[in-house]
């Protein structure tokens, strides 16, 4: 049994005084697409943020093998991680090419210009506007843009949150048949957190719930679509 | 191997009381005995030129009050403040000078056109960050005195430029009050120094009430609040451009004041005492003495006064060194710098961390909440008006 | 984007209210310059654009610290000074030639900036301002202290890096325009080119937009941010000591000199926007020319006649006032360095 990209161990995370995450456990492996499912205040974000040495954590987050704990983001970010923000995390004064640019900023091959070629060709509206800066694109337009640029590193494993916030439905769906696209052409492993559960649920492999900072479920993600009380509370059916 | 049987515990409080009990009031009579005392006494048995000294103290207090207003109690910082206080200085020289005004009547005048210029600069604060603002501010403290020197409209001529005026009406005692003070028989300067010392004392002492009761206050906490979390406050009903304003305009009024004392106490006025270094001094002491309490106004006011006294000597006698007094600078910036790595809460928090090992207060009752640490508590009700004013985003 | 839609999307009313100032001031101006003749008017603008050089290139190293990091260091003017007088040591002791004093000063001085924010700066969180204040404060006295103390406290005399005999001017329309006036601009603009060229071209820069525009973004590339910043403190280190050199001739070298021209500077970065190195270079210059203007004109708009001496300080404090009141971004700078 091969190490998991990403294994997590009794994580927990405060934010000053406030506990969010209480002790929590999950593993994504090489290739995999896992989604942490919650709602509003579960700590999904907190996860992420916490992976990236973004927040104080206790417990262990190990990146193939490594323990990665509590270390400076920049430098987690140097091993392999990309990490999409809520929010989308464009600089919104820089241009478009800026932006991917920044995206490679840890790489130091020669294959820059050609990923960025890559990319606005997948993602055609980015080439439309590569000159414009980032702040004058639209919500779905600014989420490719973070993805791409995310993708500028080729990152071992990527990290999403909500990618879905504040997007048209079919932009949404776009998105994440994009994201499975990805997974599938350069099987890039990807953990998405996600309130929207059901296309994340489609596209992805295996997922958890998160509910108040600790996992109540985890499953195989047709287990957990066809499950009642994750219908109940995430699917609205 | 076993473990330590009994592990050492540490040391407990020296002493303990339960609040309001005889011992407890004891206890604190004694303490403020310990404060009151010397300053009682001290004036008569310390050299006339130390009394003097300690006069400006009490002067350079009431200044911090004000400035500690802004800074410790609001967040907002206003490095401008000195210019408040030479404004409260002139306005009162030339009050006396040119209108023979009483010294005790041109304070209510100081305090209201300090107020005034305070609220003016208050407007701009309104749309300024943080830093900006402090910027700003230092740029008011950088100009003032260069204000005071403008030959034209007769500024100069009234404030006497650069070289500043005299009081001609100094504090003199009164009969009542010289036997009130035990300054009979013949006049000398020691008299009128004690004389003008315990007046200061007294104006201060009754700021430093006033200063406890608008802290203590509904506006004092919707300030508090304001610093701590601007939005919580907001959302709570605090209407912020009307208390910042109001915050800079009541602080400007305090600075104001200290300057008068200071014009009463130092019998002149002039350009140098209240520049950009007297900006960055008064900062000094007030973080040094401690932000954001009211026993550090005081103790700032002994700072500003004494360690400039004191600074170039101490630098004469490093050893090998022996630097010139020039570089008694540099002790203020290296307090400065020690200050924000290891005593950001000044003196008096060090104090109090001290008292809380020795003294241990039972309290009788559930405390209700600290002033100093107001969450937006402060409702719609307490401020009376709707959140109309809110600044833009 | 139109030129048309851009400036709406620019102008609020702050902004228009401020260039309708402007223009008031402009027209009030134009009697008596017909007036005066056109050789005055033409001194008076090429007296400006010295001035307006060194209230520049004080200006860009505050905001450049400012734009990345929303701090302020108080500390910019006396760490230009010191470098000067290093700068004078090195060549007016120890012989060297100017320009190599000044790119020796300038080396050290973007090292004390370097370690500044390393040591002193980079420990605290950005968003709590007290201690930057107190630490920025506490250096700029220390630095003026060892100035006065190492050198003493009598102003000195600074070599010019430029020619500057009495005769060394250009006459143009009657009036004289000094080759140092000249020199003073090119530097500047040579300044502007390189920092524009970094900004735009180099990895470095790159990271110090990334980490203007959002620091946390930033960290999520890879970009080492504190190291980005100090490179920042640093090039703001080695420019405001360029800057001072140029001016040092001029206004003679006492531990004060630049901490005088941080007013102006000010100004100048308030007018053009706290956040925008181009904008500052603008209103540096158009401080300088209100500044000519109005000191030199002043007497006959009526009205303005009893602000005698003292005109400049005054005008610049006034144009920051003025400014915050209503468009607290200035001119050019975005609406982020307003409160929030």
């Amino acid at each position: 049994m091969t190490t998991p990209l990403l294994e997590v161990a009794d994580l927990s995370a405060r934010y000053g005084a406030i506990q969010v995450l209480r002790g929590i456990n999950f593993e994504v492996n090489t290739g995999e697409v896992v989604v942490i499912l919650g709602a509003n205040g579960a700590g999904k974000t907190t996860t992420l943020r916490a992976v990236c040495g973004m927040v104080e954590t206790g417990g262990s987050v190990r990146l193939d093998g490594e323990d990665i704990t509590g270390k400076d983001t920049a430098e987690i970010v140097r091993k392999g991680v990309a990490h999409v923000p809520q929010g989308r995390g464009t600089f919104p004064e820089l241009s478009v090419i800026d932006n991917l640019l920044l995206g490679a900023y840890v790489r130091k091959d020669g294959e820059v210009n050609a990923d960025i070629e890559h990319w606005t060709t997948v993602f055609p509206r980015l080439g439309e506007r590569k000159n414009q800066p980032a702040g004058s694109l639209s919500g779905g337009e600014q989420q490719m843009l973070a993805v791409a640029r995310a993708m500028m590193s080729r990152p071992r494993l990527l990290l999403l949150d909500e990618p879905s916030l504040g997007l048209a439905p079919l932009v949404i769906e776009d998105l994440f048949r994009r994201f499975a696209d990805l997974n599938a052409t350069s099987g890039t492993t990807m953990l998405i957190v996600e309130q929207n559960a059901e296309l994340a649920l489609e596209i992805a492999g295996r997922g958890y719930v998160l509910e108040a900072g600790e996992i109540v479920l985890a499953g195989a993600a047709e287990d957990l679509r066809t499950n009642d009380a994750v219908r109940e509370a995430y699917l609205g059916a | 191997m076993s473990a330590n049987a009994t592990a050492t515990r540490p040391a407990g409080p020296l002493l303990t009381f339960k609040q309001g009990s005889s011992q407890h009031r004891t206890f604190q009579v004694i303490g403020w005995a310990c404060l009151a005392i010397p300053l009682l006494v001290a004036p008569y048995v310390l050299p006339s030129f130390r009394v003097g000294q300690l006069a400006q103290c009490a002067g350079w207090a009431v200044a911090i009050l004000g400035m500690n207003m802004v800074i410790g109690y609001s967040g907002l910082i206003s490095l401008g403040h000195i210019a408040f206080t030479g404004l409260g200085a002139y306005t009162t020289t030339i009050m006396i000078n040119e209108s023979s005004v009483p010294f005790w009547l041109t304070l209510p005048i100081a305090f209201v056109v300090c107020f005034a210029f305070g609220a003016l600069v208050g407007l701009p604060a309104l749309k300024i960050r943080g830093l900006y603002l402090a910027l700003v501010t230092f740029a008011l403290a950088y100009t003032f005195p260069i204000l005071l020197k403008i030959e034209g409209g007769g500024i100069a001529r009234r404030t006497g430029g650069e070289n500043g005026q005299n009081l001609k009406h100094r504090l003199l005692p009164t009969r009542l009050t010289r036997s009130l003070l035990m300054l009979n028989g013949k006049d000398d300067p020691s008299k009128v120094a004690i004389y003008k010392y315990f007046v200061l004392l007294l104006i201060a002492a009754v700021c430093f009430l006033l200063m406890r009761n608008i802290v203590k206050s509904r506006a004092g906490r919707a300030m508090i609040a304001i610093r701590d979390n601007q939005i919580g406050a907001a959302v709570s009903g605090v209407p912020l451009s009307r208390q910042k304003v109001l915050t800079f305009a009541i602080s400007a009024a305090f600075a104001g004041i200290g300057g008068s004392m200071l014009a009463g106490a130092l019998d002149s006025v002039g350009p140098t005492a209240f520049d950009a270094n007297y900006a960055v001094l008064t900062l000094m002491g007030l973080v040094l003495a401690g932000a954001a309490t009211l026993h550090g106004c005081w103790i700032g006011g002994l700072l500003v006064v004494f360690l400039q006294d004191f600074a170039p000597r101490l630098v004469k006698h490093i050893p090998f060194v022996h630097a010139s007094p020039v570089y008694a600078r540099a002790v203020f910036g290296l307090i400065l710098v020690l200050v924000a790595f290891f005593l950001p809460g000044g003196i008096v928090s060090a104090a109090r961390r001290l008292k809380a090992r020795l003294v241990r207060v039972i309290p009788a009752r559930p405390t209700a909440s600290r002033p100093e640490r107001a969450s937006a508590v402060v409702g719609a009700e307490a401020m009376g008006t709707t959140v109309g004013s809110v600044t833009s985003r | 984007m139109t030129l048309a839609q851009k400036l709406k999307a620019r102008m609020s009313a702050g902004s228009a209210f401020l260039w309708g100032l402007l223009a008031v001031v402009v027209i009030a101006l134009i009697p008596p310059i017909i007036d005066g003749g056109s050789q005055l008017f033409l001194q008076r603008v090429f007296d400006s654009m010295r001035n307006g050089a060194v209230y520049a290139v004080t200006a860009i190293a505050l905001v450049l610290i400012f734009k990345a990091t929303t701090l302020i260091n108080f500390a910019q003017a006396n760490i230009a000074m010191f470098g000067t007088f290093l700068c004078w040591q090195f060549t007016v002791k120890g012989g060297m030639p100017v320009w190599l004093a000044i790119i020796l000063a300038m080396a050290i001085m973007a090292a004390a900036g370097a370690t500044i924010e390393r040591v002193l700066v980079r420990p605290f969180d950005p968003s709590d301002h007290l201690p930057v204040v107190l630490i920025t404060f506490g250096v700029a006295a220390i630095l003026e202290a060892f100035a006065g103390g190492i050198w003493g406290l009598q102003s000195l005399q600074f070599p010019s890096p430029f020619p500057t005999k009495p005769n060394d001017r250009f006459t143009i329309g009657g009036a004289f325009l000094r080759y140092e006036t000249v020199g003073t601009i090119a530097v500047m603009g040579l300044m502007l080119l390189v920092i524009f060229t970094i900004l735009k071209r180099t990895k470095v820069g790159l990271a110090f937009r990334a980490v203007s525009s959002n620091v946390e973004s930033a960290r999520l590339v890879g970009v080492r941010t504190g190291r980005t910043l100090q490179f920042g403190w640093a090039l703001a280190g080695a420019l405001s000591v360029l800057g001072a050199t140029m001016v040092a001739h001029q206004t003679l070298l006492d531990p004060a000199f630049m901490a005088k021209l941080g007013i102006f500077a000010f100004a100048a970065a308030t007018l053009g926007g706290l956040d925008s190195i181009g904008g500052s270079v603008i209103g540096a210059f158009v401080v300088a020319l209100v500044q000519s203007m109005l000191t030199g004109y002043g007497q006959q708009i009526p009205g303005l006649g009893w602000l005698k001496s003292n005109f400049a300080l005054v005008i610049a404090f006034a144009l920051i006032l003025v400014v915050l009141l209503f468009k607290p971004a200035g001119l050019f700078g975005t609406r982020r360095v307003e409160r929030v």
